[in-house]
């Protein structure tokens, strides 16, 4: 992780902070309250709106999860600077660990221990987990 | 302690508990600052009160409202814009909306912040609706266009990085070394010692 780059990271990607049209596509993002710089990747765990949803026990993962999580990434490579796409081999699982990491953060950091959750809340963060 | 889950629909009366504004308070100056921003759109020999009875608010029923603001869309013909209320303990720091904008661009709809004692205002640019709302109803394909912008979205940051940081990874090593104490359950404490050790962080 720590040859990511730094990007300013939103710090509460959720589908009420993120806007889209008829058609899905992202129209806006909002509610940058909170944002800082982290290594690029953490950012990823807003990846979770679009793959499962919360119910009432824990996360559940969208039909076809594997093949947007894919198609996900395929884009994302496509889509960025030439000098990172050069080092894409060597940057995957740094982004994939802050990708944890930034799943860690969403459903942790506001918390001021562990006590506080639910055995819904442990089970759907494990869910999310397992990427 | 029990978790209290405050779902969006009583977030409303629970955010306008500690204000100095009420919300029929704040729904009049949303009202009034909009009306002031367009003015010049509307038909300039219309009175206030025609214009104002063009203009909607729609509250969502809570689809936008988050803990730390009051939210509402507000429209009138083809105007649209999000405005959100801040107490004053609750304030953006309107920079923090520039560097936003100038990392990642048009995702950004950027706004104008009115501020006085009794909070901060803003209006922004808004189109569609929350994804919360809408995804339900979803088709694959509608799901696959959000998640190619999400990727697109997600990449334009990097447009704009800077160097990989020793303190920002550090200040994330010691969060991990406090959620590897808090022992959440057995799998979850086996997930963060393996980041801790894949990533290098932890000595241990």
């Amino acid at each position: 992780m720590f040859q990511l780059p730094l990007v300013f990271t939103h710090a509460d990607l959720n589908g009420l902070n993120v806007l889209t049209d008829a058609d899905g596509h992202i129209t806006g993002v909002i509610d940058w309250d909170e944002s800082a710089w982290k290594p690029f990747g953490v950012g990823l765990y807003g990846l979770d709106m679009f793959l499962g949803s919360r119910g009432p026990e824990g996360y559940s993962r969208v039909d076809g999860y594997d093949n947007l999580r894919a198609q996900f990434f395929e884009t994302l490579w496509s889509s960025m600077p030439l000098e990172i796409i050069s080092k894409q081999r060597g940057l995957e699982k740094a982004i994939q660990l802050a990708e944890m990491v930034g799943v860690l953060y969403r459903c942790l950091e506001w918390r001021a221990d562990g006590t506080t959750m639910s055995r819904i809340e442990l089970t759907a963060l494990e869910a999310r987990l397992r990427m | 302690m029990a978790v209290v889950f405050v779902y969006p629909d009583q977030q409303i009366p629970r955010y306008f508990k500690e204000s100095p504004l009420t919300q029929a308070e704040c729904n009049e100056k949303i009202l009034a600052l909009f009306l002031k921003e367009f003015r010049l759109k509307f038909a300039p020999d219309l009175s206030d009160d025609k214009i104002r009875s063009t203009i909607s608010l729609d509250q969502g029923q809570g689809s936008f409202q988050g803990c730390f603001s009051y939210t509402v869309v507000i429209r009138s013909g083809d105007i649209q814009m999000v405005a959100q209320y801040r107490k004053p303990g609750d304030r953006v720091d309107p920079l923090i909306l520039d560097e936003a904008v100038a990392c990642y661009g048009h995702w950004v709809p950027k706004p104008k912040f009115y501020e006085d004692a009794e909070g901060q205002l803003s209006l922004a640019p808004y189109a569609g609706a929350s994804y919360a709302r809408q995804s339900r109803e979803y088709s694959f394909q509608q799901k696959l266009n959000s998640v190619h912008d999400f990727a697109r979205f997600c990449a334009s940051g990097c447009f704009h990085s800077k160097e990989p940081s020793l303190v920002v990874v550090q200040t994330i090593q010691d969060q991990l070394e406090i959620w590897a104490a808090w022992k959440l359950n057995d799998q979850i404490s086996a997930v963060i010692r393996e980041v801790c050790a894949r990533s290098g962080i932890l000595s241990s």
